[in-house]
């Protein structure tokens, strides 16, 4: 069953976008930026994950989804107002949607009280709708929407998936119909695409072709089609839905299509309709007396052949009541060619991989999957093909061979080749961080209905891409910015009536790039830091020298310091034992940095930045103690030669720079790390000026600069251990490994052995 | 009650035009004559209807005349009847 181990991969990967594109709908639907479509696509999104979950049999999946389904359905319709209060509701029914995704791919458990709970909320929404019989009415809607939707094709696979639901309801829906046309022929249903009208091919032509193969029966579905104000005229809203009598064969109808290929989705099923002979004599009068619960037998069997597919026993039926006049007798004979068609859906589904080519998204939007282990291995390769480069070159240098000779020449570009390989490989790994930011709303909603305030969340440059490496760590630091922006940062709702702002509080979550860096904004509309308060919670932990002077900016980033804490109890979400202190280690760990500033009662900002890509690095490579070493360049303002009066001494063994009227701490980099004893002179070696991830400066002494260079970062920690200072390791042009610095370490290193009133007072002070 | 007369052909260049065209009769009865028309695509055939169902939820009369013999064929194998169907006339 491997085939369809890996259909099943495919359609959870698919559910991630669906959950996606629907939560991202529904926060439309918040903002008010929604249009008609909108609705459409989350109900699309819904209706996809029920469609696929019922071909693998996921059925506590179904069933949610089925309610969910039923109540976008009667949205879309305009039957139920999409008010603010209800969106709320599908939002929090998308989460719980999400848990039952997870939950059928084995990750986590669904809460089936909350579940239970909020199926029954959102069946109750439904009868309140004011529709007279709403139940009845979504069902020939979600009946017909079945063909409808799967044309729309959210992806080819999953399309393939989605076909082993419709064409029972099809088939279902055509015994409605059987008396009109007895011969056996193609339901056809078209959707064609904007494309296919703008590479001027005409959907009536198709029509027509259609029409020479046998008598057909058009209805026109504009169930997508807007306002006329609305509409844009060169975009397709329409589906068409032709019922053809032919005996031609399904590639006969498929031949007809050949030319618009790829731009109108295309979905034929055969008519079942010579199978039933009882069916029309009971259904023709059924048809005619009472349309709605017809409606609703039609929506039954959905409903029973999703579970027929997943071959479960138990058939949910959601409306058995509405059902129970009419759909008894029929149900037998409508079940027989459900069945039938069922068996004939089973090989669609397992042949989905190999279809799934040949119904390819149209072209501009193909999207190849590649599993990441092959990429990581490219990158792994284009690593060691840079490495080489530098090896060549280096024993090229070595050999005295002329700058202008071919060699040399061919060499540099070849590494100009290097070089565009890499950015190029290192482009197919880099994402939109919107993957992790698509999982913040949710979070946001959760802590603050736990806290009590009112919270929305706006987030800005989802776009921005970052390498993979560096997405899979951002997660974690936002998630904890974002709980102690809503917890500590936001005022509770009756402080900020008081002071007069809105009840509802605003955290932005941004993402940009800037320098070479992925930066990340978590800001608040909150209260701002309270530094008083703050300050005298660092004296009182003993965490700085009471009578210490500190500016603005360093009081508030005394949070960041191992064990504060600020809130005056520890809180459910804030409090869950990782402190600030741990988001900046590890943030730092990645070569990263955070901050925050903070304007009291306006509110404060988060500051997370990090490199772009975890892989390769920029550096200069130095020489300290007979050891080569890379200092990332990011972290270097300027590298001189220091003249011995701008070195002073201060204290027994410290010393400082005078830099342009100001004064730096040399940190000599061979004692510091524990290569040798003594620091040199530095008038005798390099220094290089650093500046810490919170706009702290430091000398760095080293003895000799060898060069600048693009390096490949080894992991330490994954290939020996971490080691304190050094941030990863490399391999250079001659084949050695050199330890890359982690430059905040090695002035923190500094620090601590300085001499010090209190253990912990110097780490403030030299900030 | 406005009156227009369809173009000849109604194909993807002619459907922006059509649409504003329309649009701009909004909020008084609308008799569109179709006499003339020779090909009817999809995308007027959507305008059409969007009008018509426009029209029908402000409470307008929409119609359309004379609908040629291409007209009303397309009309037919597009399926949209019943959609345009009642405000066909004199076919």
């Amino acid at each position: 069953m491997d085939e369809l181990e890996a259909i099943k991969v495919t359609f959870f990967q698919e559910c991630e976008e669906l959950l996606a594109d629907l939560e991202g709908g529904l926060l439309a639907m918040q903002d008010g930026t929604s249009d008609g479509e909108t609705v459409n696509a989350v109900f699309r999104a819904v209706h996809s994950i029920k469609g696929g979950a019922g071909a693998f049999g996921l059925d506590p999946l179904v069933r949610f989804a089925h309610v969910f389904e039923t109540l976008l359905d009667s949205v879309r319709s305009g039957k139920v107002d999409a008010s603010p209060d209800l969106v709320a509701l599908l939002l929090r029914a998308s989460d719980v949607l999400a848990d039952h995704v997870s939950a059928a791919r084995g990750m986590g458990d669904v809460d089936e009280a909350l579940s239970h709970a909020m199926a029954a909320e959102l069946e109750a929404w439904d009868g309140d709708g004011g529709a007279p019989a709403p139940a009845a009415a979504s069902a020939t809607a979600s009946a017909s929407d079945d063909d409808f939707d799967l044309s729309a094709g959210v992806a080819a696979e999953l399309d393939d998936m989605d076909f082993g639901f419709t064409p029972m309801t099809i088939s279902v829906e055509e015994q409605a119909g059987a008396d009109e046309q007895a011969a056996a022929g193609w339901m056809v249903v078209i959707q064609p695409k904007s494309d296919l009208y703008r590479k001027a091919n005409e959907s009536l032509l198709l029509l027509r072709e259609l029409e020479r193969l046998g008598p057909i029966e058009t209805t026109v579905d504009d169930s997508a089609l807007p306002d006329l104000a609305d509409m844009d005229p060169e975009a397709s809203y329409l589906t068409f839905k032709v019922k053809l009598t032919t005996d031609k064969s399904e590639a006969d109808v498929r031949e007809v299509f050949e030319f618009v290929d790829g731009d109108c989705d295309l979905t034929i099923t055969p008519l079942m309709a010579g199978d039933a002979p009882p069916a029309p004599a009971f259904e023709a009068p059924a048809l005619e007396a009472a349309p709605e619960p017809v409606a609703a037998a039609v929506a039954a069997p959905e409903v029973d052949v999703a579970a027929l597919i997943s071959a479960a026993t138990a058939a949910p039926a959601p409306q058995p009541a509405a059902a129970a006049p009419v759909a008894p007798p029929p149900a037998p004979v409508a079940m027989t060619p459900a069945a039938a068609a069922a068996v004939a859906a089973k090989p669609t589904t397992a042949a989905a991989p190999a279809k799934a080519p040949l119904e390819a998204p149209g072209p501009g939007q193909s999207v190849i999957r590649v599993d990441p282990e092959r990429i990581d291995r490219l990158i792994d390769l284009v690593s060691e093909l840079v490495i080489n480069q530098a090896m060549i070159a280096q024993r090229v240098a070595e050999h005295g061979i002329p700058q202008s000779s071919n060699l040399a020449i061919g060499l540099d570009e070849l590494e100009q080749l290097t070089r565009e390989i890499q950015d190029s490989v290192m482009a197919i790994r880099a994402q939109p961080v919107k993957s992790v930011f698509q999982r913040m709303p949710r979070l946001v909603r959760e802590v603050a209905s736990m806290v009590g305030k009112q919270v929305r969340l706006v987030m800005e440059g989802e776009g921005t891409e970052v390498d993979k490496t560096v997405i899979e760590r951002l997660s974690d630091p936002i998630t904890h910015m974002l709980r102690n922006a809503i917890d500590h940062g936001l005022e509770n709702p009756d402080e900020r009536r008081e002071v007069g702002k809105p009840v509802e509080g605003v955290i932005k979550l941004q993402a940009l790039h800037r320098g070479g860096r992925i930066v990340i904004e978590v800001t608040d509309d909150g209260r701002g830091i309270n530094r008083p308060r703050v300050q005298k919670i660092a004296v009182d932990k003993g965490l700085i020298a009471p009578d210490l002077q500190l500016t603005d900016e360093e009081i508030d980033n005394l949070i960041f310091l191992p064990g504060f804490s600020t809130a005056d109890k520890v809180s459910d979400v804030s409090g869950r034992g990782v402190g600030m202190d741990v988001v900046r280690r590890s943030v730092q760990a990645l070569g990263g940095r955070i901050s925050i500033s903070s304007r009291p009662g306006h509110g404060s900002t988060f500051t997370l930045s990090l490199p772009l890509t975890l892989a390769v690095l920029d550096g200069m490579v130095v020489e300290v103690a007979g050891q080569t070493l890379v200092v990332p360049l990011a972290a270097i303002v300027e590298s001189l030669r220091p003249k011995p009066e701008e070195v002073r001494a201060l204290g027994p063994t410290g010393a400082v720079l005078a830099v342009r009227d100001s004064f730096v701490p040399l940190v000599d980099i061979g004692s510091t790390m524990g290569y040798r004893a003594n620091a040199p002179d530095p008038t005798d070696g390099v220094v290089l000026l650093v500046e810490g991830e919170d706009g702290g400066k430091a000398a760095l002494v080293a003895d000799n600069i060898q060069g600048q260079r693009q390096v490949v970062i080894k992991s330490l920690e994954a290939n020996y251990q971490q080691v304190e200072g050094v941030a990863a390791a490399t391999i250079l042009g001659d084949g050695r490994v050199a330890l890359i610095l982690d430059v905040d370490a090695v002035i923190n290193l500094r620090r601590r052995e300085a001499p010090a009133p209190k253990p912990t007072e110097p780490m403030i002070a030299a900030e | 009650m406005a009156q227009m007369t369809l173009p000849e052909t109604m194909d993807l260049k002619a459907a922006a035009g059509l649409k504003a065209s329309i649009l701009a009769q909004r909020g008084s009865p609308l008799e569109l004559d179709a006499s003339g028309v020779r090909r009817l695509g999809g995308l007027c055939l959507q305008v059409l209807m969007a009008a018509a169902s426009t029209w029908r939820t402000d409470g307008q009369s929409f119609s359309l005349t004379n609908p040629s013999e291409s007209f009303a064929e397309a009309i037919r194998l597009f399926g949209a009847d019943a959609a345009l169907g009642t405000a066909i006339h004199g076919a």
